[in-house]
């Protein structure tokens, strides 16, 4: 047994650990915290009525009670602290709850306490066994919260930080755990565009978009080194995450300085804990299917009867007539479709899709440790199958960790990993095909409808290789030294290295460049390697009533990334496809080398007076070599304040706040999310057959893109911008926290204003320039908003236990000013409209999203429609004849005037909102259900124009809509308000139905867990598009509706 | 405190350490580290050609904007290939935004060129001044290009290097033919005589500049519009005069060639001596259409393999226009255009009428009706398709046909119609209708009726060359002339300056 006083001593030579070690339960180390906090700090604990004088001490009567703990579902709770009150006599609960101790008087107060549980006290009267169960603190003030270099009571934060519980996101499979955070964090936003990629693939936004082409992801700091940018980080296995912490005001980003602009999203993986060991298994099995029905033509007259119609209207040649058209492609006659004498119906779906998809995760691991060592292993599978036959990704990682407390002044930590993955790609297929066609010809070789026709999908799933791998580890040692009381140095270095292949094979007769080249196949391969170490000093000093904090240190990253990609073009024989590159009669090599490093100091001052009121200051200085010469340091400074109201006398004696607190702090941060070598000039190199010699030629503008319809356009890059510097973010947040109702709801508010000034982002030019789009900064936004979290205890009451969290973003985001005209060449227009285009062009537009001062960025530019013209207006021109789009500005002569065009709509959600409802029984059972929607977002929705079940209603000459226009097959399609749709939308994100399974029945098992999730069973919305859910500009993408995937998984722990 | 020195300590020590802050361009050229040899020169040279072969420049959006346009092409009604076969066009028609593009990707270019290599020290003398002079060639045929094309355009005579010099005034008509003729006196002098594929020498500058003092001649002579300004028609017809004598008559490496069908063989591109600026696409050029062309397919109608003739003088034989690809009957030449040539011009057997097995018997012959004939191959032939690119050693879809910038007849009907109708100009019209099979032209013209014959002879000569649109233009013929489509209005003089362009630099 061992005594409080011991405990005490240790925990507060430990008091800096600075990753958030403290916050989990069934924690030796969250004892030790909670040991030391009831000492130092005792107003922590809640005390109640109780006061000093209440303790006598009498040792005369020493005796031993005994007692277990239990949580509300009658579980045993380990690692609780019991002590007696006003002494340092205590205990902690062992594996099965139980407790032992030594009491001197009846009149003598247990107090029970327990990390994110209310603490209770007990009189021991003339009792000698006790049964305690404790209940759920539904906010757990005692939280610790992890916060960059280094972590602080969730009561003594004053910046704004939301944080969820690994356990939340885990009930289903994902390829990377952004996409699971959806909904769960207050002021986050992600949009899951590609729900039916099985790596994963999502935008993250923390307080809306400030940047217009600088990165908007947040950065990603995991176990306190910097992983990266979010959106679909791989390289984190979601099961072994301990928690997620969101870094979101200027006062806690500030201290990532150049990369804090964005947010941070901090994660901490799970540790071992002392003194015990535990295996523990998961396993998911998800089935893919979609939650609607498919839209595409399958009634095949129809569809000829249209498209023949589009074609008349346009004034050419119908297509269904029993001919070849001018491809070569034949097409039977309507008649014989009719009659059946073209015998073809090939529903592509069975070929292109599964139905279901089946995604399968496991994960493994054995945690444990002794006095002075933890360490955590696991091993998880995922093998995650896309929508489309053939799309699959598959991952194995290995995670370890290892912590030593060398001594009583050394503890030693590291982490290291391993993680490899394969992705075969077979995405974008043609499910739409016409169903006329065959899939085979009579003697089994794939049917193409003309010899240029490449989109025959199961030629393209069988023939074709497009495939990557990659295999990548990192290595974390951290040392932290009490160099002495109140003075810890931790140094860190870490390194990451991976590399990654991918091959590539495109056969001749079923694919384009196959057929060009006479096979194409390639290899690509890279590499990097990022150096990342640290060093920080805290020191730590209590004195009376004056709590401070200093924190300084330094950083420095490296990144270097190298590449070669060679391709074979020209193959007499087939057979051995990408493997045999040297068989190719030509060979191309590219290859390509970057290196950016980023250097750093930084500190942090915490002073509290009397644990009510609390400053922050953050300083960071960013050196980074992407930026010119002039501009390469930055610097990030930031405050806040808060004060813990309810520790008032005014406030406690209102009786009704249990807790309270305001917050304020404003602060900037920068952001650097550019990719390298963007202020100096690149040069582009092509190929210049001259005199019988191929020259490999260079000179100024090179290519950085594609646009157009097909992408078949190159765009031009590559001039110099000398001036490039940080993008700044100030941002200004005030926040409350606060509980009430005997703690039973609590609400977390935060209003912010945030100006992004010097905006990095990637100007179109003119195209006489020679070049497309050039990166400058300039400009400013403004993001202003509203955060509230709602957390509420509903029924606690017998058996059931129910719970609400709300979470409500509101967000108004504005163009404030882009620059110069002189310097950013915005344009005016004829209202006065001073806006600059951004974005890739739409349908016939050269653009649609702007970027217009005084409007919210990625708003829609374009022309208005005004209905469809029913009476012929102006000359012969195809666009004034009945059927066609009323445009605003349409003139006489069929022209339409460009200065009609105006804002026609804002992709931007006025809020967005999500719902989490659990409901728990003791007996085991527990049901979850989170709903997520967004309001008031516009969507330009092309699949307005293109979705076989609409197109019946267009307009003709009996059927005189005003909705659509008629088919005509050579329209030029402008961008449009005709196109703009409500993109509000309402969904069941995920229902979860678990049980517990009963420990005492099963009594090998620590804990075991099975349920049933239901992700995106419903969606409510009104657009025309397959999936409300689209992109931050608002372009409409899914090609067919969003994945339901039923996932049924089981925990076990022992 | 200890802790605050060694902080303090840390920071100063970081922030004196620039040079790891330096930021290199690893694996990339750069104005920093090219241009340093010769070859370096060279190669930024040839990137300033390099548009000319692509896409949206010579190798197809210039037949778009420049043929497709005429009474050369129709669309049958079949299939959508621009909408330029019906003028459906506004600025934001992708035809009128790449061209525009890829000339200025020319200027650019060009431009690099003549900041930096006038300062190179690794270079010889002569290459010197061969490479500036060809990169003041180059950019005054992109301006040419353009000029023609648009009209007011901006004129950038530097590389643009920052966003403040990205807006450029639009230059006036008489501007930028002012920059042009400077250009090429510049360019003439310093360049030699060397024929090579994909590359000018001072014969097509010659050939460039008697272009120019031609359009600004026969635009004036005819009230074309946009070039009001031109003091005196005669004038720069002699001018023009001069520099197309010093092609037809003071040089031996270029020449009328006596064989017609020579002048379109994929194999005699390189060493014929009709073609003084050619360019040089080549099937087994690496990467992307623009290093090889896919021009035969292009041209051809909508069969597998097609076999021609492999004589337009009726020997026998059959060939591949191209091996083993289908076509696309994307460039469809109106039969009633091709009623327009003389039936013993051999120029008019450039357009394909009968088509082969491969054993040389016939499979098929063009007829108007053809297009609503029920067997598929008669279907797809109902236009005479144009035989100027063909590639029988194609490899797979890849060819080797090329554009025919500057031959050597167009050369000898712009001395032709600058002269007028002298016994020079008699003569060399006379040459080109020679070859032809066609006698001589009426003598005894007034020099208005001869230009007229002039123009008409090389609507027969330049058809689906690049050149339909122009010619219209420089005589004012636009509205009289193109008569099997709606032409609109507004564009028939210049084609719009593409909305990207007019959005972001107003005019």
């Amino acid at each position: 047994m061992l005594t409080i006083k011991k405990i005490t001593m240790k925990k507060c030579n430990q008091n800096n650990w600075p990753t958030g070690l403290f916050c989990r339960k069934k924690m030796a180390v969250t004892f030790f915290a909670l040991g030391c906090f009831s000492l130092t700090a005792p107003a922590f604990n809640n005390g109640g009525n109780y006061t000093n004088s209440h303790y006598k001490y009498d040792k005369i009567h020493a005796r031993e009670v005994q007692g277990i703990v239990l949580d509300n579902n009658g579980q045993p709770l380990e690692g609780v602290s019991v002590t007696v009150k006003g002494t340092s006599v205590g205990t902690a609960t062992d594996a099965n709850g139980k407790f032992t101790l030594s009491v001197n008087a009846d009149d003598q107060i247990l107090v029970i306490s327990f990390s994110g549980m209310k603490t209770q006290e007990i009189s021991v009267g003339r009792q000698s066994s006790f049964q305690i169960t404790l209940e759920a603190d539904s906010k757990g003030m005692e939280e610790v919260i992890v916060v960059g270099y280094g972590a602080v009571k969730k009561s003594d934060l004053t910046g704004s930080v939301a944080s969820v519980k690994g356990e939340k996101i885990t009930q289903s499979s994902a390829g990377s755990f952004e996409s699971l955070l959806q909904g769960r964090v207050s002021g986050l936003q992600v949009i899951n565009s590609g729900n039916d990629n099985p790596q994963g693939a999502t935008t993250v936004r923390v307080r809306g978009v400030s940047s217009i082409n600088g990165s908007n992801a947040p950065l990603v700091v995991i176990d306190g080194i910097p992983l990266g940018e979010a959106g679909n980080l791989n390289a984190i296995n979601p099961n072994i995450i301990a928690s997620v912490e969101v870094l979101k005001d200027a006062s806690a980003t500030a201290i990532y300085g150049s990369r804090g602009a964005n947010g941070v999203i901090m994660v901490t993986t799970k540790r071992g804990a002392n003194n015990r060991t535990n295996v523990w298994l998961n396993q998911k099995t998800s089935l893919g299917l979609f939650s609607k029905p498919l839209d595409y033509w399958q009634d095949a007259l129809t569809m000829s009867i249209l498209e023949d119609e589009s074609l008349e209207n346009a004034g050419v040649e119908p297509r269904y007539i029993g001919r070849r058209d001018p491809s070569g492609t034949y097409y039977p006659s309507r008649e014989e479709i009719k009659n059946g004498d073209w015998p073809y119906r090939t529903d592509w779906t069975k070929y292109v899709f599964r139905q279901p998809s089946v995604t399968q995760d496991y994960n493994v691991g054995v945690e444990g440790g002794n006095k002075n060592s933890r360490y955590y292993i696991s091993l998880g599978y995922l093998d995650g199958q896309g929508m489309q036959v053939g799309d699959d990704y598959d991952k194995i990682a290995l995670d370890l960790s290892y912590d030593n407390r060398v001594s009583d002044k050394l503890l030693i930590k590291t982490v290291a990993g391993l993680w490899k993955a394969n992705r075969n790609f077979n995405y974008g297929m043609n499910y739409s095909r016409n169903p006329l066609f065959p899939v085979y010809n009579g003697d089994g070789s794939y049917y193409k409808m003309n010899q240029q026709d490449y989109g025959n999908v199961v030629a393209m799933t069988n023939e074709r290789v497009s495939n990557a791998s990659n295999m990548d580890g990192y290595a974390t040692l951290e040392v932290n030294w009490d160099v002495m009381k109140g003075l810890q140095l931790v140094l860190r270095g870490s390194a990451r290295a991976g590399s990654s292949n991918n091959f590539t094979f495109n056969p001749p007769v079923y694919t384009f460049p196959g057929d060009l080249f006479n096979g194409e196949g390639g290899m690509g391969s890279s590499n990097y390697l990022n150096i990342t170490s640290d060093a920080f000093l805290t020191y730590t000093k209590k004195l009376n009533l004056h709590n401070l904090s200093v924190m300084g240190g330094i950083t420095y990253e490296n990144n270097v990334g190298r590449g070669l990609h060679a391709v074979g073009q020209g193959f007499a024989n087939v057979i051995l496809r990408e493997e045999n590159l040297s068989g190719a009669e030509k060979q191309l090599i590219f290859n390509s080398r970057s290196e950016t490093t980023l250097a750093s100091g930084f500190t942090r001052l915490n002073y509290a007076f009397n644990d009510r009121y609390l400053l922050t200051f953050t300083a960071r200085a960013d050196g980074s070599s992407k930026f010119g010469d002039d501009n390469k340091w930055g610097f990030f400074p930031s405050g806040a304040a808060s004060w813990k109201m309810s520790e008032e006398d005014f406030i406690k004696d209102l009786n009704f706040f249990d807790q309270l607190k305001v917050r304020a702090s404003y602060g900037i941060s920068g952001n650097q999310g550019i990719s390298p070598y963007q202020s100096i000039s690149q040069f582009g190199q092509d190929f210049y057959y001259m005199n019988g010699k191929e020259y490999i030629i260079y000179g100024v503008g090179k290519e950085i893109g594609r646009e157009g319809a097909q992408r078949e356009y190159v765009q031009f890059g590559g001039m110099a911008n000398k001036n490039l510097r940080w993008e700044k973010t100030a941002q200004f947040d005030i926040g409350v926290d606060m509980e009430i109702l005997d703690r039973r709801l609590s609400i977390t508010a935060d209003f912010y204003h945030k100006k992004t000034s010097d905006l990095l982002r990637r100007q179109f030019l003119n195209p006489s320039t020679g070049f497309d789009r050039v990166w400058t900064n300039d400009g400013k936004v403004e993001n202003k908003g509203f955060e509230l979290s709602l957390d509420g205890r509903i029924i606690n009451k017998g058996n059931f236990q129910f719970n609400a969290g709300l979470i409500f973003n509101m967000n108004r985001n504005k163009v404030i000013d882009i620059g110069s005209q002189e310097s950013s060449g915005y344009i005016i227009d004829a209202n006065g409209l001073r806006y600059e285009p951004y974005g890739e062009g739409i349908l016939n537009d050269a653009y649609l999203n702007v970027l217009a001062i005084g409007h919210p960025i990625n708003s829609f530019y374009g022309y208005k429609v005004d209905g469809i013209i029913q009476n012929r207006t102006g000359s012969n021109a195809k666009n004034n004849q009945p059927g066609e789009f009323n445009y605003v500005g349409l003139k006489g002569d069929g022209g339409i005037d460009p200065n009609a065009r105006t804002i026609i709509g804002d992709p931007n959600p006025d809020f967005t909102a999500s719902l989490n409802l659990q409901l728990t029984h003791t007996s085991g059972f527990d049901l979850a259900v989170l709903l997520y929607g967004m309001y008031g977002n516009d969507i330009f929705a092309t699949r307005k124009l293109d979705r076989a079940s609409l197109q019946i209603n267009r307009w003709t000459g009996e059927n005189p809509t005003n909705d659509r226009p008629s088919l005509r097959a050579d329209r030029q399609y402008l961008a449009s308000s005709w196109f703009i749709e409500d993109g509000s939308f309402l969904r069941v994100q995920h229902v979860t139905l678990g049980y517990r399974l009963p420990v005492k029945t099963f009594k090998f098992l620590d804990h075991g867990r099975v349920y049933l999730n239901v992700s995106n069973p419903v969606t409510w919305s009104k657009t025309s598009e397959f999936d409300p859910e689209v992109g931050e500009n608002g372009r409409g993408s899914a090609a067919y509706p969003r994945i339901t995937a039923i996932t049924a998984g089981i925990e076990i722990k022992f | 405190m200890k802790f605050i020195t060694i902080i303090a300590i840390a920071i100063i020590s970081l922030t004196s350490c620039k040079r790891m802050l330096e930021e290199k361009p690893y694996g990339v050229f750069s104005n920093a580290n090219y241009y340093n040899t010769e070859q370096d020169a060279l190669n930024a040279l040839l990137y300033a050609y390099d548009p000319i072969n692509n896409i949206e420049y010579a190798a197809r959006f210039m037949f778009n904007l420049a043929d497709i346009t005429t009474n050369q092409y129709k669309s049958y009604n079949r299939g959508l290939a621009t909408p330029l076969y019906n003028w459906d066009v506004n600025p934001n028609t992708d035809e009128f935004l790449y061209f525009f593009k890829y000339a200025y990707l020319g200027v650019s270019r060009a431009n690099s060129i003549l900041e930096n290599v006038p300062g190179m020290k690794n270079i010889s003398p002569t290459s010197r001044k061969q490479f500036i002079a060809e990169a003041h060639f180059l950019r005054a045929f992109h301006y040419f290009m353009l000029v023609r094309t648009y009209g007011e355009v901006p004129l950038h005579e530097k590389v643009v290097e920052s966003i403040s010099q990205a807006k450029a005034t639009y230059a006036s008509i008489e501007q930028l033919y002012a920059f042009i003729i400077k250009d090429l006196e510049l360019a003439i002098p310093a360049m030699g005589i060397a024929k090579m594929q994909g590359r000018a020498d001072r014969v097509a500058a010659q050939f460039l500049l008697s272009k120019v003092f031609l359009t600004m001649a026969s635009s004036k002579m005819t009230g074309a519009k946009g070039y009001e300004w031109v003091s005196d028609a005669e004038q720069m017809y002699a001018k023009a005069a001069e520099y197309a004598g010093a092609v037809v008559n003071n040089q031996t490496s270029y020449s009328l060639d006596p064989n017609l069908l020579n002048v379109y063989d994929v194999n005699h591109q390189a060493d014929g001596v009709e073609h003084i600026f050619i360019t040089s696409m080549y099937r087994d050029g690496k990467a992307y259409e623009g290093n090889f062309s896919q021009l035969p397919q292009l041209y051809g109608i909508g069969l597998p393999v097609i076999y021609i003739a492999s004589s337009i003088t009726g020997g026998t034989g059959v060939q591949k226009t191209i091996e083993a690809t289908s076509s696309w009957s994307y460039y469809r030449v109106d039969n009633d255009f091709y009623d327009t040539y003389a039936n013993n011009d051999l120029r008019k057997q450039l357009m394909v009428t009968t088509i082969y097995n491969e054993n040389g018997t016939v499979l098929a012959t063009y007829a108007p009706s053809n297009i609503n004939s029920g067997n598929p191959t008669l279907n797809a032939f109902f236009y005479p398709f144009c035989r100027k690119y063909t590639d029988p050693l194609s490899l797979g879809t890849r060819t080797s046909a090329n554009v025919y910038l500057m031959r050597f007849a167009e050369a000898a009907l712009i001395y032709a119609e600058s002269v007028g109708p002298t016994s020079e100009g008699y003569a060399w019209v006379n040459k080109v209708r020679a070859r032809s099979g066609l006698d001589p032209l009426t003598a005894g013209l007034s020099p208005q009726a001869f230009r007229e014959q002039i123009w008409k002879e090389r609507t027969w000569e330049l058809a689906f060359e690049g050149h339909g649109i122009y010619d219209l233009r420089r005589t004012n013929q636009v509205l009289q002339k193109i008569t099997n489509k709606q032409v609109k209005a507004e564009y028939a003089d210049f084609f719009p300056v593409p909305q990207r362009e007019t959005d972001l630099n107003p005019k």
